[in-house]
């Protein structure tokens, strides 16, 4: 096949070489910065699962995590551990397949990078959500309770 | 086989002089946008998720001013002020997250609406920006926590050098 029968059959099937980064060639870098920063968080935010669990697991049994009356329930930390869990995965592979997809020049690797991005932002709108919701409860619950559960806190450490 | 085919049709062999001979036509002027459909249906998923991000980390930015204050009025001289001090600093990281989450999220959107590239520039700072605003207190933190089991395993841990 001639070079001009592939263009034209590719022209017809919207394809767009190099895209996006044929008009925007600085921003290639920044992608690439970007996904190097997306995998060094997801690692951190791996290590941290692991301290996090030992860490919450140790609270719940010390019973420190029912600090007032603001308690999370179990539920909570099976909740928040889930999400970072998924934080951590869908930014390593959108780190992964954008350098790679960027490095290679290969714009299919990169287009299934944007869809592990679009994941991310999705769980950062579920987090962010459910957190704003147990901020709020904790803010607008009985203050009297949590006064007098960080004063028996306080003497208990005097 | 594809690696060779998107050398082939590289956006330098596009502008290269070889193919303005009379019988090919200006590729690029043929060409329909600067992004695929793939890339165009992504981009304004991204956008739109990457807006709503933003807007909630606003939220979350006054949410958490509000916080602080009730904890420092409930603490007072028990370490209030470094309620303060700590407090202040996780504000000043929400607000400048969600600054670029916005920021990226609408240009993002715009520049595969409009199919404009210099928008898509914009908001590939964002995201660079958005990345390194969550990653260098996580490396700051990662460094401190590694110290202390570092020194834990040491030196018995921190409280080694109380006395």
């Amino acid at each position: 096949m001639q070079f001009e029968d592939h263009l034209d059959a590719d022209i017809h099937n919207n394809f767009v070489p190099n895209a996006p980064f044929n008009k925007a060639e600085g921003a290639k870098e920044k992608w690439i910065n970007a996904g190097w920063w997306a995998k060094f968080i997801a690692i951190s935010i791996g290590v941290f699962l692991v301290l996090g669990c030992l860490f919450f697991v140790n609270i719940s049994i010390s019973g420190l995590s029912r600090f007032g009356n603001t308690r999370m329930p179990i539920i909570g930390w099976i909740l928040a551990l889930g999400l970072l869990g998924f934080w951590s995965r869908e930014l390593w592979i959108f780190g992964n397949d954008v350098r790679a997809g960027i490095k290679r020049n290969d714009m299919a690797t990169f287009n299934k990078g944007l869809g592990h991005l679009k994941n991310y932002f999705l769980i950062l709108v579920i987090s962010l959500v459910l957190s704003m919701i147990y901020q709020f409860y904790s803010l607008v619950q009985n203050p009297q309770a949590q006064n007098q559960r960080l004063q028996e806190i306080l003497e208990s450490q005097q | 086989m594809e690696d060779q085919f998107n050398r082939e049709i590289s956006s330098s062999d596009l502008n290269s002089d070889q193919f303005e001979s009379a019988d090919f036509a200006a590729p690029s002027a043929k060409l329909p946008g600067y992004l695929s459909d793939q890339q165009k249906y992504h981009f304004s998923e991204i956008g739109k998720w990457a807006t709503y991000s933003g807007i909630l980390l606003y939220a979350m930015t006054a949410l958490s001013v509000f916080g602080i204050y009730k904890t420092y009025i409930l603490l007072g001289n028990f370490g209030g002020t470094w309620i303060i001090v700590i407090g202040g600093i996780a504000v000043v990281l929400y607000f400048f997250m969600a600054f670029s989450a916005h920021k990226f999220g609408t240009n993002l959107t715009r520049s595969s609406v409009d199919d404009d590239p210099d928008r898509f520039y914009v908001a590939s700072n964002h995201l660079l920006a958005f990345f390194q605003i969550l990653g260098i207190p996580l490396m700051i933190i990662v460094v401190i926590y590694g110290l202390i089991i570092c020194f834990a395993v040491l030196f018995g841990g921190l409280g080694a050098f109380m006395n």
